[in-house]
């Protein structure tokens, strides 16, 4: 089966300054693909590189990106924003990203619809109203006529979640979708999501910071450090058998509940721009030999099952 | 001695012609040293209340005190001189800072502001982003240049600027991953044992205040339902509400198996 999104040696930088480097990553239709890493580690970057809003500085220097077929590298401006919120829909980790500051929500929806065809005014009104209760949005008709500036942070979110899914997008990128979420609205638009995808076989590229709700959702991991995708794999086998120690060091920081105090990386990611030799990680790891600092060939080491790291010395 | 008095405090805004209450007569104290997390339903005050303390927001009604002064009312220089003793990180950083303005100097300016000499302002503004683990480079950055966790950490740079007591965090860690929030936490203890500060912190991650805070404060729909030492409200919830927060919480581990809790609509 072709998947639905291929990223393939994908390289992106800023102002000349390399971000992305050499990503591969494939997403099937009906299937959530969890985006998790160190803050500044080019999650967001991906995200915008593949629905076309890297902004005046950035730019995909190599590689493919392709939708159903479709380059979305040499696409047209036109044709992309016909399919942007239509066929692919975009949650931004900044939620004043994805609305207009002074509109009120229930006219920004109907811009959104009207932008992809006509429809029925009032039953649009309901389906809208049906789905921002289903986010826990049940004061609806206020909403509506609020401006995003009148909602809390995590209305806000909620809102331009809804306002991606509405036309039930074949593909739904979503940066840091419920960070602004307290817990139990979290559970119930995680089950949204989840639903949408369910239904409508959306595929899903979420990239977020809580490992529960990655735990929870989705299919398989991309784990990111440095500008790289430095595992992948099927969710079971990146959580209970990390071979990364970047990964490993990712989940030893998870706070719980109950138990175990939280345990930091110390040091700091290379700079970009700035040549490493070697792994990106080594500065940092625990179990980095000679080699890691020196002529290391970051190239994907296989574990069987779809799983591979960037690490040749998986430590499991 | 406490930092934070917060008595009877009300907040009603109107939509319409419809009036109604962000924040329903909350109370509750701060200690100096102590770190005070604030949880709850999202849009049931948090935020607002987090406002109205920093003198953004005006109540409808209660009192507010700062270090034992009652600062509800106060206007001008009184005023100004209160906004020195506290200092706020926001729920989205990317609109707090001047987006025509380059980290740096928006951190330095808190210091200028306050007097303090331009070179050592300057050189201090290096020293906060080596303390929130930002590389130096980022203080001749723009915010939409950096990605969010960094913008978070330059927030938290700026606020630490003027040397507050009290500092208020509304989500300052929601967009880290967990290994900077590790690193970010152990430096807001560090801070509170050092210099003694205080910190009401908003937080969706229960397993963080439970790492972070001392005391918690729950609140649901504008009003208080629940406060105690974090051990014991985390530990061993008394109201529904709170029972129903903790149960929400995803498991780390993909293999527990959990299901989503009903909610009462
Ligand atoms: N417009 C820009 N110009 C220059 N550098 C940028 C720009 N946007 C982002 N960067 C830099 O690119 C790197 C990757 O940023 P990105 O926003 O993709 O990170 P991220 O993984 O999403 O991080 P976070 O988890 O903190 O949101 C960061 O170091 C950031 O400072
Ligand atoms: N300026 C305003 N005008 C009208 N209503 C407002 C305004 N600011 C906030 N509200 C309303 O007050 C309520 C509380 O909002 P607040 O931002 O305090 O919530 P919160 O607890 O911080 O939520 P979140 O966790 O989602 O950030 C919400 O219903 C919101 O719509
Ligand atoms: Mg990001
Ligand atoms: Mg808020």
């Amino acid at each position: 089966m072709t998947p639905i999104l291929s990223i393939q040696q994908l390289d992106v930088s800023y102002c000349g300054t390399r971000i992305l480097n050499d990503v591969t990553l494939a997403l099937h239709t009906g299937k959530i693909l969890g985006v998790v890493g160190e803050s500044g580690s080019g999650k967001s970057t991906l995200l915008q590189a593949v629905i076309g809003l890297l902004g005046d500085h950035g730019r995909i220097d190599h590689g493919k990106l392709e939708f159903d077929g479709i380059d979305l590298i040499r696409i047209k401006k036109k044709d992309m924003r016909r399919l942007r919120g239509k066929r692919l829909g975009m949650v931004f980790q900044h939620p004043g990203a994805s609305m207009n500051p002074i509109r009120k929500i229930g006219v920004q929806f109907l811009e959104a619809l009207h932008a992809h065809g006509d429809f029925d005014k009032k039953e649009v009104r309901t389906r809208i109203l049906n789905m921002l209760s289903e986010l826990r949005l049940t004061d609806g008709e206020r909403i509506l006529n609020s401006y995003p500036f009148e909602l809390s942070g995590g209305m806000n979110q909620r809102v331009a979640i809804a306002l991606a899914m509405v036309l039930h997008p074949e593909l739904l990128l979503a940066d840091e979708p419920t960070s602004a979420l307290d817990v139990t609205v979290q559970a119930q638009v995680v089950r949204q999501l989840m639903d949408l995808r369910d239904h409508f076989g959306t595929a899903m590229m979420m990239v977020t910071h809580n490992m529960g709700v990655i735990s929870y959702m989705v299919d398989q991991i991309a784990v990111m450090y440095a500008g790289r995708v430095v595992e992948y794999g099927n969710k079971l086998d990146v959580m209970k058998h990390p071979q990364h120690p970047y990964t490993k060091a990712l989940i030893a920081a998870i706070p719980q509940l109950h138990g175990r105090k939280m345990v930091g990386i110390p040091g700091q990611p290379p700079v970009f721009g700035e040549p490493y030799a070697g792994c990106p990680f080594a500065a940092r790891c625990t179990s980095a030999r000679a080699a890691c600092r020196q002529e290391l060939k970051l190239v994907p080491n296989d574990y069987g099952n779809g799983h591979w790291t960037l690490c040749p010395y998986g430590c499991d | 001695m406490y930092v934070l008095e917060i008595e009877n405090l009300t907040k009603e805004f109107s939509k319409n012609g419809r009036k109604f209450k962000a924040v329903d007569d909350v109370s509750f104290t701060i200690d100096a040293g102590e770190c005070c997390g604030l949880v709850g339903e999202s849009g049931s005050g948090k935020s607002t209340i987090a406002k109205m303390v920093a003198r953004l927001l005006p109540p409808t009604s209660g009192t507010i005190k700062l270090l034992g002064e009652e600062i509800t009312y106060l206007q001008g220089k009184r005023l100004r001189q209160a906004y020195q003793k506290m200092a706020m990180v926001f729920q989205m950083p990317k609109d707090s800072f001047n987006p025509r303005r380059k980290l740096g100097s928006s951190i330095q300016e808190v210091m200028t502001n306050a007097g303090i000499h331009r070179a050592d302002a300057k050189k201090r503004t290096l020293e906060l982003l080596d303390l929130v683990e930002l590389k130096r480079e980022y203080a001749d950055r723009f915010p939409h240049q950096i990605s969010g966790g960094e913008c978070q950490r330059a927030a938290l740079a700026r606020a630490l600027a003027g040397n507050p007591q009290l500092l208020i965090c509304d989500e300052a860690t929601s967009a880290l991953d967990v290994s900077v929030q590790a690193q970010i936490v152990a430096l807001l203890k560090r801070l509170q044992q050092e210099l003694g500060l205080s910190y009401l912190m908003i937080c969706h991650d229960l397993a963080l205040v439970k790492n972070l805070c001392d005391t918690v404060v729950v609140i649901q729909g504008g009003q208080l339902v629940e406060t105690g030492t974090a051990d014991a409200v985390i530990g061993n919830p008394k109201q529904a509400y709170t029972k129903l927060l903790l149960e929400s919480v995803f498991p780390v581990d993909p293999t527990e198996t959990w299901v989503l809790p009903e909610y009462p609509r």
